[in-house]
């Protein structure tokens, strides 16, 4: 019964967070998302047992908690592959931006020098 | 008709050989005549040294970034400048005194015959230079695998000296360039169908400071184009 219980209040309390941190903007649409997917997931999880365990059983896993970590491994990976993502383009993001800058600057260093 | 350079120095903490890499350059195009009106430009990444202060004094054009961001990011500032102001033709050359700028007359020649639209100066084609037998290894491989995916011989793809057409820069400065731009520029300068020319030159070892290619830089070089590799065919 405990094993049911813990995903369950996990999810609850992860659900609660994400809505917080959404309402004070702390978290983005697709952070927002995301988070609803994984806490509704943990919150199911323990409600649809059976299903869990039909599907598990379906796809050759003979343990349904073998199932359920594996799908949580490929969730983290997918969201470890998204933040990579994110962080490069910001990445990216910064160089354009500072590379605008200094030729800004070096722009306004020619002026000033013309005006002298 | 008179032919409008700009050569470009990308340098970090490069003090004790850029004002006499900026003195070679002069005198070289000096010699040239009227045939071209040229610019230097230097562009500092985030030097810590006193790189700046001396390409101010030798009075030629410096663009400073405020924190060092790579070469790739440094070469593409400087096709930015070049790419916004009236230029014909962009070369590029690194301040460490690797590539003899009096050479840059070899690398324009083609370009202002109309025989290219870039020319890349190779230390391969007369086998004047002795690197590190891993660096000549990954050189070759790596031209070989440029060579045959933009069928153009190249036999110098990692090299830095180069001679580039102003409407080649102004096409290829909208992508974000990776650290080590080399081998993703000239991917994509030949894919997008673009005459490319090696003429040869001799380079030589640093005279002073240290290489951004260390050797966990060197080890990750090859995954590292394969990803640029898929890049330029991903972008088209």
């Amino acid at each position: 019964m405990i094993k049911l219980i813990i995903p369950f209040v996990v999810g609850l309390l992860l659900l609660t967070y994400t809505l917080i941190s959404y309402s004070k903007r702390g978290i983005g649409r697709k952070g927002l998302l995301l988070s609803l997917f994984v806490s509704f997931s943990l919150i199911i999880s323990p409600v649809m047992y059976g299903v869990i365990l039909a599907v598990a059983k379906l796809l050759g896993f003979y343990y349904s908690f073998v199932f359920v970590f594996l799908v949580s491994i490929l969730a983290l990976f997918i969201l470890i592959i998204y933040i990579i993502r994110k962080i490069n383009e910001l990445d990216n993001r910064n160089i354009r931006v500072i590379q605008e800058i200094s030729l800004l600057k070096a722009e306004i260093d020619e002026l000033r020098n013309k005006h002298r | 008709m008179s032919w409008k350079i700009l050569v470009s120095i990308a340098a970090y903490n490069e003090e004790r050989t850029i004002g006499e890499t900026i003195r070679r350059i002069k005198k070289t195009l000096s010699n040239m005549g009227d045939k071209i009106q040229y610019q230097i430009l230097v562009v500092d990444d985030g030097s810590t040294d006193k790189t700046k202060e001396i390409a101010k004094k030798e009075g030629v054009k410096v663009i400073g970034h405020i924190i060092n961001l790579g070469p790739g990011a440094a070469l593409r500032t400087s096709y930015l400048y070049a790419a916004r102001s009236d230029f014909d033709i962009v070369v590029r050359l690194d301040a460490d005194g690797q590539h003899p700028p009096e050479y840059i007359p070899h690398l324009l020649d083609p370009i202002l015959r109309g025989e290219a639209d870039v020319v890349i100066g190779s230390r391969y084609l007369e086998r004047s230079y002795k690197s590190s037998l891993l660096r000549d290894l990954g050189n070759i491989v790596h031209s070989k695998i440029i060579s045959i995916v933009s069928q153009q011989k190249i036999t110098d793809v990692t090299s830095g000296f180069r001679a580039i057409k102003i409407e080649v820069i102004r096409d290829i400065v909208k992508y974000d360039f990776p650290d080590t731009p080399a081998v993703y520029i000239t991917l994509k300068k030949a894919l997008s169908g673009y005459k490319l020319k090696e003429v040869p030159v001799k380079m030589y070892p640093r005279m002073h400071g240290k290489s951004y290619l260390n050797l966990k830089r060197l080890i990750i070089y090859p995954f590292k184009t394969v990803r640029d590799v898929i890049k330029t065919i991903v972008e088209g």
